[in-house]
């Protein structure tokens, strides 16, 4: 994920001061239900859930501009980009694009937007003035999850791959078949990809620190992350969470990562342990700090935008936790429904003249 | 996707494996056909399996010197089928074979996601993260999802009034 700035104590004054007075920016947390073909609103300050908006089949990307007035979402069994209108949680237009769109992310001005294509075998560059493709970036593996550097200047593409299957189990269902052991820094003037990152498997979720210098990497084969030096483009650390004998002997993986807003902190899962794991990143080595306990197969993370909470997708429970990142407590657990498998989610800070769902 | 053996695997154990070297360690994993023993057999009592599709959860350790951490603990379920369908005791290893989530018994066909498709009337096994389908009558055969083969299965042997969770399947090593 990409962090955001910071709201200023005064800025949330402000706000506050005018909802008394009508309507008033609000945080809103959307939720991709990837068992369902819906996004579910919840909304931050109270944890209550507003409703739902009808997307697709099984959405798996969300990603909004720094103007925060305009969400995007992926439909991955349907094979689609959705505009929605979060004042009014409604959507405003589908576009068909390349085959399993999984991971999205947008240019701070919210002109570009970059769609691993996992069918294709391609990342494909949407513009949003133009609503069309304007360019295909192919890389090895299945395209899966990408990134934007904080100054829109690189794009992080972290294509999967089909590990131990084989060549035909994969051909067999439409998926390529290259391994992947890399990550591809694309410039995002030309959509050229520049310079690749070696790394010892397949990534999976990245985040990019807030200066832009440093990226931190899940990968299946690693409880922990990797610490990739943008300048140096190579790995620089490894971090590896601090477990139990139990723990460590328990096949899991880590599959959900977030940095805090002011680069101190990084935030990572591991799914079959039920544990979010806390390190301090404000030095060359990560430092284990805390780890906290979330409900079960915890998939996703994602920071709020004035780094005072941490949301963790429970994805086998249909929950999902709110954790506050200065007491390291949970503080509350959101039951979503039943069997909505939530997955990927995203804090918006939508401008004034929000309305509720369906208004 | 992948398998458990990428999930888990270091280079140097890897290395060491296929050069001889895990013969040598102390208490060598012990193999019979395409079974890996467990360290010490789980002991069930039968009287907890006598009614059919009440699960019984267990864990049970096996050596695992493929992996960094060098062995593996495993959690698994053990069942009755009805006697409609044979009556006999499975037990099978609650991770997806696809990307190793946490499987769960849904004892409720109903809440299987209808994109899976048609399905039997009976309790079936949920993969929560990419939502493949087992089927514990059919010994745990994918029914649907993309999971590329059914979950891996434990053997046991009955004993008096207690059944013994001794082995798994060795695939689930590769």
């Amino acid at each position: 994920m990409r962090p955001r700035k910071l709201r200023s104590a005064l800025g949330l004054t402000v706000l506050s001061l005018l909802g008394a007075a009508g309507a008033t920016a609000e945080l809103k947390l959307y939720v991709l239900d990837s068992a369902r073909d819906s996004v579910t609103v919840i909304e931050v300050s109270t944890s209550r859930i507003l409703g739902t908006i009808t997307v697709g089949e099984q959405p798996h990307g969300v990603a909004a501009p720094k103007s925060q007035d305009v969400l995007w979402v992926t439909a991955e069994h349907a094979d689609l980009l959705v505009k929605i209108d979060p004042t009014k949680d409604t959507v405003l237009a589908r576009y068909p694009v390349g085959a399993r769109p999984n991971e999205i992310d947008i240019t701070s001005d919210g002109r570009l937007i970059y769609i691993p294509s996992m069918g294709d075998g391609v990342y494909e560059v949407f513009d949003t003035a133009a609503e069309k493709i304007i360019a295909r970036i192919p890389t090895d593996g299945f395209p899966h999850n990408v990134v934007l550097s904080p100054d829109d200047r690189f794009a992080y593409l972290s294509p999967m791959d089909r590990g131990e299957y084989t060549v035909e189990q994969v051909q067999s269902v439409g998926l390529p078949v290259s391994l992947n052991e890399k990550l591809y820094i694309v410039d995002t003037r030309d959509q050229t990809a520049l310079a690749t990152v070696p790394l010892a498997d397949a990534p999976r979720p990245i985040a990019v620190h807030p200066r832009g210098n440093r990226l931190f990497v899940n990968r299946d084969d690693l409880l922990g992350f990797e610490v990739i030096d943008l300048a140096e483009r190579r790995v620089v650390a490894t971090a590896r969470y601090d477990l139990s004998r139990e723990e460590r002997a328990t096949p899991s993986r880590s599959h959900g990562i977030g940095v805090t807003p002011d680069g101190n902190e990084v935030w990572s899962t591991d799914i079959n342990n039920g544990v979010v794991h806390v390190f301090d990143v404000s030095a060359a080595e990560p430092r284990q700090i805390a780890r906290l306990p979330t409900g079960r197969t915890p998939l996703w993370l994602t920071v709020s935008p004035d780094g005072t909470s941490v949301f963790v997708a429970n994805t086998a429970d249909d929950t999902i936790s709110v954790f506050d990142v200065e007491t390291k407590t949970e503080r509350i657990r959101i039951q979503m429904e039943k069997g909505s498998a939530p997955k990927r989610h995203l804090v918006v800070d939508v401008p004034e003249g929000a309305t509720r769902t369906g208004q | 996707m992948m398998g458990l053996r990428t999930a888990l695997l270091d280079r140097r154990s890897l290395l060491a494996a296929l050069f001889g070297l895990f013969g040598a360690r102390t208490g060598a994993a012990q193999r019979t056909e395409d079974y890996r023993a467990l360290q010490e057999p789980v002991g069930l009592d039968l009287h907890r399996l006598r009614e059919p599709w009440r699960p019984v959860l267990f864990r049970g350790w096996c050596e695992a010197p493929e992996t960094v951490a060098g062995e593996m603990l495993l959690r698994g379920v053990a069942l009755r089928l009805p006697p409609e369908d044979g009556g006999g005791l499975k037990a099978y290893c609650l991770l997806c074979p696809h990307e190793i989530c946490g499987v769960d018994f849904v004892e409720d066909p109903s809440w299987i996601p209808k994109e899976a498709g048609p399905m039997p009337a009976h309790p079936l096994f949920l993969c929560p993260c990419h939502f493949s389908v087992f089927d514990p009558v059919a010994d745990g055969a994918v029914l649907a999802g993309p999971s590329p083969r059914g979950l891996y299965r434990f053997g046991l042997e009955a004993l008096d009034d207690r059944v013994q969770v001794n082995r798994v399947e060795e695939a689930l090593f590769r």
